[in-house]
């Protein structure tokens, strides 16, 4: 690995069991996990602690993912954080929706988790090259 | 006999009768008067002479009365008769004409008769009941009115049908006195007059609302339900995943190939659910087809090197049997893919180890046949009627070990459905299976010209003949309407100057109904175009040509959104052609 600092992914969904089995795999591919339950604490999270990526749920309490979205995305302070969201609302309105909102990508619940880890590392390399 | 007789001789009598006595009180008055004035006549001629003439006068009139009054009789006695007759069809006439109004109001669905302009002649009372409006009061107006603007030009096409002597059914949305939509269910018959010929419609409607949103909420239901089982799919599959990687610590072989296994039906179920989803919104009718030009040679090799492993892990042959040459057709390629992957799935399933399947294809005349045959098991009469509906499963499958939804099937007669083909089977129990799937071959695009000049019309005809398309003509704009939906076409070139109905109203139909509102137009204009109502239409960006039009710029034209719409993704075809037209 390179001796830069790891990379802080925000990880957002109302589901512990998610949330713990991702944090694993994302903490054992080298990253730095925040995580956050609910919208408005992802919203907060994001604001506060600037992660380099944020892996947002779209069917949140408190707030939902596309407003989460929205309002980062459209915040020139806190646009440049690449959104990948993860839903298990797979249909082409949602994810079409996702984008609108904001988002950089898109992935199905449930997904393989080699495919998350190479979207996360090209988003990040796309965020790095653009920043 | 005997009775005609006596009627006959009775008659006889009593003209006799009537005649004597007139004749009798002829002559009495022929005396009475020739005694009254015997005092005055006596002066100028002989008496007894007097008396004669009296007498023959008397007789005279009374013969004459007496017939007169016979006639008279006569002819009141067959109008009596008449008048009875006709009182008695009357009657019968009424009885009719109440049991037929009794039958259409006592019937438990909306009947209403239609002219041949689709105006309203007669309605019930379950018209009344249903909808909300008097009877009386939509005589004389038209079906179309009734019906919500989404669904009316398809309506016109139906009752099109119906007057050219056919019965289609169709459902409808229909508003309500009170400005409620409910949804009707037509079934139209012509009305033929004694001559045979169609004067009209009658149509049956029944109200389908309720059903229809059970329909709706059932479909709702599977989507929210497949939405909350994957949820938990998607941490079953993270763990698993993370103690297959060995993030937690190595596991050794055996532990690896358990989780492997618990992984793999994971997998399964995740896929069932997607199919149940897929159902879903087949009903909703949102699976929509992304057509290119395809090689179906191609696919089929790119299935079998997709099932190769699986079919050699169970011992069976998987071969191809493939033309030289094969024609390409329009068609969705994932969409075949997954029915063909879904037909070559089912076949390894149900063929015992060491049997063999082939994938092939066959150039038809119109169409190209797909097929899929195994040495299997074989399905039966009965259950080869029944496996293309969804939940269904062949019984025999019970001894193979029951696997999947039996939603594979239905949603390849689906998909094949959506392509405008037909999928079936040929098997016999015992004997293997050939599933067969037919797809009608590319055809070149259908170019729909709208002009109310038919010369403009022969010329953009001989504009676009090098280009082989397959043309439509419409001469006004209820023709267009009507053609947009019966001929489907590719694309519509729409002058907008028009008598009648102006293109812009042509759009606007098009537009508000989903069977036509994707079909890329070109406009057509020799003058401005009015801007704001292209605005209001949402077609403020459609691609123009200004009359007098050269063949380059028509050609030019009609391929680019032609071409561009063979690469695009149907269904935003328009949307395709306003982006680029900008």
């Amino acid at each position: 690995m390179m001796p830069e600092a790891k990379k802080t992914i925000l990880l957002v969904d109302d589901e512990p069991d998610l949330l713990d089995s991702l944090s694993i795999r994302l903490r054992a591919s080298g990253y730095e996990v925040l995580i956050a339950e609910d919208g408005l604490e992802a919203l907060k999270k994001a604001r506060s602690l600037d992660p380099d990526l944020i892996i947002l749920d779209l069917m949140l309490p408190k707030m939902d993912g596309y407003k989460v979205a929205r309002l980062l995305k459209f915040d020139n302070r806190y646009s440049h954080i690449p959104i990948l969201i993860l839903s298990a609302r797979g249909q082409d309105m949602d994810k079409d929706m996702g984008k609108s909102a904001g988002a950089d990508d898109y992935l199905v619940k449930p997904f393989k988790s080699a495919d998350l880890i190479s979207r996360i590392e090209r988003l990040l390399t796309e965020s790095k090259i653009n920043g | 006999m005997s009775n005609k007789l006596f009627d006959f001789l009775s008659r006889k009598i009593q003209v006799g009768r009537l005649v004597l006595e007139n004749v009798l009180v002829g002559t009495l008055m022929g005396a009475f008067v020739g005694v009254a004035l015997k005092g005055y006549l006596q002066h100028i001629a002989n008496l007894d002479l007097i008396w004669v003439m009296f007498l023959l006068m008397g007789l005279i009139i009374g013969l004459l009365s007496g017939f007169a009054r016979q006639n008279r009789m006569r002819y009141q006695a067959i109008g009596e008769k008449l008048t009875a007759t006709l009182r008695d069809s009357e009657k019968k006439l009424v009885n009719t004409e109440e049991r037929y109004k009794n039958l259409l109001d006592q019937a438990n669905d909306v009947i209403f008769l239609l002219d041949s302009q689709s105006l309203f002649v007669e309605t019930n009372n379950k018209f009344e009941e249903i909808l909300g409006y008097k009877s009386n009061e939509w005589i004389g107006r038209s079906l179309y009115d009734l019906i919500t603007p989404n669904v009316r030009d398809e309506a016109i096409k139906y009752c099109w049908e119906t007057l050219k002597g056919g019965s289609p059914r169709f459902d409808l949305e229909a508003i309500c006195a009170d400005g409620r939509i409910i949804d009707l269910a037509l079934a139209n018959s012509p009305v033929r007059n004694s001559d045979g010929e169609i004067t009209g419609i009658m149509g049956i409607a029944r109200d389908i609302s309720e059903s229809k949103k059970i329909e709706e909420l059932q479909n709702k239901f599977v989507s929210h339900v497949s939405h909350e089982l994957r949820t938990p799919l998607t941490a079953m599959r993270e763990f698993i995943a993370l103690l297959i990687d060995g993030i937690p610590g190595k596991l050794n072989e055996e532990q690896t190939e358990y989780c492997t296994r618990v992984r793999f039906n994971i997998d399964r179920l995740t896929r069932i659910i997607e199919n149940l989803l897929l159902v879903s919104s087949a009903d909703e009718g949102k699976i929509t087809l992304e057509k290119k030009l395809v090689n179906l040679q191609d696919l089929i090799i790119q299935v079998r090197d997709n099932l190769k492993f699986t079919a050699q892990k169970k011992k069976i042959r998987l071969k191809t049997v493939l033309a030289d040459t094969f024609p390409s057709i329009y068609a969705d390629p994932d969409q075949i893919i997954q029915v063909l992957t879904n037909l070559v799935g089912n076949a390894i399933k149900f063929t015992p180890e060491g049997g063999e399947i082939s994938i092939g294809a066959q150039d038809q005349e119109k169409n190209v046949l797909l097929w899929v045959q195994d040495t299997g098991i074989g399905i039966s009469p009965q259950d080869q009627e029944r496996i293309f509906d969804r939940f269904q499963q062949i019984r025999q499958s019970e001894t193979f070990g029951r696997q999947g939804t039996g939603l594979g099937l239905a949603i390849s007669r689906e998909i094949v459905g959506l392509h405008r083909g037909e999928i079936w089977v040929e098997s016999q129990l015992g004997a293997g299976s050939k599933f067969i799937i037919s797809l009608p071959k590319a055809l070149a695009p259908r170019v729909l010209l709208v002009d109310d000049d038919p010369d403009l019309v022969e010329m953009y005809k001989d504009f676009l003949e090098p280009l082989h398309y397959r043309l439509s003509i419409a001469y006004n704009g209820e023709e267009a309407v009507m053609k947009a939906f019966q001929d489907a076409p590719d694309l519509i070139i729409l002058d907008i100057v028009m008598p009648k109905m102006s293109g812009y109203e042509v759009l606007g139909r098009l537009r508000q109904n989903k069977q036509t509102c994707n079909i890329p137009v070109i406009i057509l204009t020799g003058y401005g175009l009015d801007q704001d109502r292209l605005d209001n239409l949402g077609e403020d960006m459609l691609p123009t040509l200004r009359k007098p039009v050269s063949m380059n710029e028509f050609v030019a034209a009609a391929t680019g959104v032609l071409e561009k719409d063979k690469a695009s993704v149907p269904g935003r075809g328009a949307e395709v052609t306003k982006a680029e037209s900008v």
